[in-house]
């Protein structure tokens, strides 16, 4: 085979696999639409004070598994206790931390050692102390020898009171209506939805965006920022709405999540076997109601509830994203045996297949496209300005996705101000030539990494910011 | 050349979508900033009517003339687009129901939908009810029973805020039809400003064990029901366990000496959730002389009678713990943890080792603090003299120590 047939294949493979993909996208964008403006009017119909004051409203179980979290844990946990909702309590299970944030959670909320008798559902690493706030009745903390973050949720499950569980991260801080908006859901209809998750928004200070209201958010001076941020945007506005209209919404963020919690318990908690937990949980959950033919809902909101910080250099980015493209790639193995299987139904003929075609083997086309295209004006096939209007044409359009991204998030949450929009629109185009270049490496790393069998979490250095 | 034309195209499409996407976005933005305005306006007109004593129903006031100024599709916008207080929102109904017209609105908020039209159907209803007229109730009725539950959900919204009784009559009747879930409209309920024990009270007969229960859990609300009493003491042996729990938890927030009794003898419920709720009834209570049979639940086969249990008895104060400590010798492990856990809620162990620490040894409090330490388990202990202050960390731990703290691993 000459290099020219090699090329022209190549192009064309990667052409039409570029092609599909974006049907994927604009066919889920379009359910996305209509579910999120649905969602957007009904959220701004429902009674939420009825909800806040109502004795009646489900209490929640909020977990936040830490590890090496001093700096930030306790932002994050004063919001948790903010949190405007009738009747709720917060778990934070010290992971084993090797640095300040049991002390520095200690002295913050004026914890006292008790112990407490719970039922071990699940089993975890050994407790080596449980406290008690004096001041904040509903915390509770555990601390714990290190078992990973799957350890500590089911640690937290097996302590947790009521009905409905919320995981969240211990690094995130959260509005005041979190919970408000992300039980909405499950209030109306709590026989079928099992699971809920929200959009959670990337911030350098995270705390910061306490203090703004609606409408008042800039976009961040630091570009890398901003693009994280459009990356979390699409994914939820674009896909998981979307995916929830179409009944495959197979990712539940590890940010924030509800859960019912007898789900957790009938299923056997969460998983330490995967290197994420989150994603796994949402595919094990969907595997077991499907093949059970039980009537069930595992839904996204587009709303925004909180903050949480994002990597902050590039080279934790890399490291991040390889991760998840490694959990991402070991989940859909794991569950192949849903793939374009009609006991599935729209997970099986629709959900799993998307995956595998967006998130799987995309680092190969991604790959082969990277080669192929300087290859391809090099040797004459293409001039360079048809490369350079290509390069556009993918550009412009990644831009579409990320103004339908803006336009449905502000219908939502109107977060930003103008400007701000503004501004984040102008770089959907240039995502292309900066941002998802470091992707691109990050998925090759993480299928790479999966191939190799490695399990680390590499965890990203924390932002240098004084501490509170 | 053709080739580079196709290129050209699909870049001018890619472009123009881009563009055309990105001014939808600041042109929907832009809107709802507009509609925000004219409930801006709307808010200072009416605080400066309040400051001149201008009522906001006046047919000239202030309110009205601005509004007039808007186009129907502009305000059905901004009802739809933004929340709205209540007060701005019967001003804003009250001028549609002017000017669009009361059959008007009656038609549409009848109308069944496909799915585009239930917004229009809701918005009429919204429009009808916050307006303040007589055809809304009609209206409304017949939305409850809609195949819409968007239509439903927003009709018990809609009920749910409107102070009125015939909402609170409507809200039972969706109730008993069950048409929406009923927690929701009992949190409308029982939210309600205006008495509804009689409404309440009917429920309590529903055939639906699922309407007496919430009847049963809201009643809680109204201790001067007549007959409440015995009409839940009476369902205390309703045939639906739920109902059962119900009655039992009401009765002993409302009429103590009934509650007792009935609580006692659910406490050997075979339903555990009843007992469960027995158990804290008596907590609530504080019936001491329920303490054993509610300590005796400590051994319970089921966690959260066990767990209900310990609540109740820490409720109950420090005279239930003559009749725990018994539970800590007993031969089930979870009935020793569970008293311990009690006694040290109720810092009965700091009180031991307080008096033992300061006062002279005496060995029948030694007794107990050994079946403490053995039944709490070693973090029980290191979690005491952790709560100590430090001066006398060190002689408490040593104390403990003598009494087999080590050895006793204890962790359930």
């Amino acid at each position: 085979m000459s290099l020219e047939t090699f090329v022209y294949w190549s192009f064309v493979i990667c052409l039409t696999y570029l092609l599909s993909v974006y049907v994927a996208f604009a066919l889920v964008l379009i359910a996305s639409a209509a579910e999120g403006l649905l969602l957007a009017r009904e959220s701004r119909q429902e009674d939420y004070d009825t909800i806040a004051e109502s004795r009646f409203t489900i209490p929640v179980s909020v977990i936040a598994p830490v590890y090496n979290e001093a700096v930030v844990v306790v932002g994050a946990v004063r919001s948790m206790l903010a949190l405007n909702y009738p009747e709720f309590e917060v778990i934070v299970v010290n992971d084993g931390s090797k640095d300040e944030t049991l002390e520095v959670l200690r002295q913050a909320f004026d914890l006292k050692p008790r112990e407490l008798f719970y039922r071990k559902v699940f089993p975890s690493k050994a407790v080596r102390g449980i406290y008690e706030s004096s001041r904040y009745p509903q915390l509770l903390v555990i601390d714990k020898e290190n078992g990973g973050k799957a350890d500590a949720l089911n640690c937290g499950i097996n302590c947790a009171r009521y009905r409905y569980l919320c995981t969240v991260d211990g690094d995130t801080v959260f509005s005041p209506e979190a919970l408000l908006k992300g039980m909405r859901l499950a209030l109306r209809d709590p026989a079928k939805v099992l699971g809920v998750t929200s959009l959670v928004e990337i911030s350098r200070h995270p705390e910061e965006g306490l203090k703004l209201k609606p409408g008042q958010h800039h976009a961040d001076s630091k570009a890398l920022t901003n693009f994280e941020r459009l990356d979390y945007l699409r994914a939820f506005m674009n896909n998981r709405i979307g995916w929830s209209r179409l009944g495959f919404m197979l990712c539940s963020v590890g940010a924030f999540a509800i859960w019912r919690r007898d789900v957790l318990v009938e299923l056997g908690g969460f998983s330490g076997e995967f290197t994420c937990e989150d994603i796994e949980l949402t595919f094990r959950v969907h595997e077991y109601f499907r093949r059970k033919k039980t009537p069930y809902k595992v839904l996204s909101l587009g709303e925004m509830v909180g903050w949480t910080e994002g990597p902050d250099t590039v080279r934790s980015l890399v490291s991040q994203r390889a991760r998840w493209q490694r959990v991402i790639t070991e989940t859909v193995w794991h569950y192949r045996r849903m793939f374009l299987n009609p006991r599935y139904g729209s997970v099986g003929f629709l959900g799993v297949p998307y995956y595998v075609l967006v998130e799987v083997i995309a680092p190969i086309f991604q790959v082969l496209s990277v080669i192929t295209l300087p290859v391809a004006w090099w040797i004459g096939m293409l001039s360079f300005w048809q490369l350079f209007i290509f390069l556009l044409i993918v550009a412009f359009s990644n831009g579409v996705l990320t103004n339908c991204a803006i336009l449905l998030h502000d219908q939502t949450s109107r977060t930003y101000r103008i400007r701000a929009m503004v501004h984040l629109m102008l770089l959907g185009p240039i995502d292309l030539f900066w941002y998802r270049p470091i992707l691109f490496w990050a998925q090759a790393k993480g299928l790479v990494d999966f191939l190799r069998g490695d399990k680390e979490w590499h965890k990203f250095a924390r932002n240098r910011r004084a501490t509170s | 050349m053709k080739a580079l034309n196709i290129w050209l195209i699909s870049l001018a499409v890619a472009a123009g979508t881009y563009l055309l996407t990105g001014i939808a976005a600041l042109i929907g933005r832009m809107l709802h900033e507009r509609n925000r305005s004219v409930v801006d306006r709307l808010r200072s007109i009416l605080e400066r009517q309040a400051d001149s004593g201008t009522t906001p129903q006046h047919p000239q006031g202030r309110a009205d003339k601005y509004l007039s100024t808007l186009s129907r599709r502009r305000i059905k916008r901004v009802i739809a687009d933004t929340v709205l207080t209540p007060e701005i929102n019967v001003v804003i109904c009250r001028h549609m129901v002017n000017r669009i017209g009361i059959e008007r609105l009656k038609k549409e908020a009848m109308r069944r939908s496909g799915s585009r039209l239930p917004w229009s159907r809701i918005m009429a209803l919204q429009i009808l009810a916050f307006g303040r007229t007589d055809a809304a109730w009609n209206a409304l009725e017949k939305a409850l029973i809609a195949p819409d539950p968007r239509v439903v959900g927003a009709a018990v919204t809609i009920l749910g805020n409107l102070p009125d009784a015939r909402a609170a009559e409507l809200l039972a009747k969706a109730m008993r039809v069950g048409c929406y879930p009923a927690s929701r409209i009992s949190a409308f309920l029982d939210c309600f400003p205006l008495d509804l024990s009689a409404l309440l009270g009917s429920l309590l007969g529903c055939p639906s064990p699922t309407v007496r229960y919430w009847a049963a859990i809201m009643l809680r609300k109204y201790p001067n029901f007549r007959g409440g009493g015995d009409v839940l003491a009476s369902l205390t042996h309703d045939s639906n366990p739920q109902v059962r729990r119900a009655a039992v938890e009401s009765l002993s927030l409302l009429h103590g000496n009934l509650a007792a009794e009935e609580a006692r003898r659910l406490l050997s419920d075979e339903v555990a959730f009843v007992r469960a709720h027995a158990a804290r009834a008596l907590g609530n209570l504080q019936q001491v002389d329920a303490a054993p049979a509610v300590a005796a639940l400590l051994t319970d086969r089921d966690w959260w009678v066990r767990h209900a249990a310990k609540v109740s008895l820490e409720a109950m104060g420090s005279q239930a713990i003559p009749h725990i400590l018994p539970f800590l010798k007993h031969q089930d492990r979870f009935a020793r943890n569970g008293a311990a856990e009690v006694l040290q809620n109720l810092e009965y162990f700091e009180q031991l080792l307080d008096e033992e620490l300061l006062g002279p040894s005496r060995p029948e409090r030694l007794a107990i603090l050994d079946q403490l330490v053995q039944a709490g388990g070693v973090r029980m202990s290191e979690a005491m003299i952790n709560r100590l202050p430090r001066e006398v960390r060190q002689k408490a731990s040593a104390l403990l120590s003598s009494l087999g703290m080590e050895r006793n691993g204890g962790v359930s």
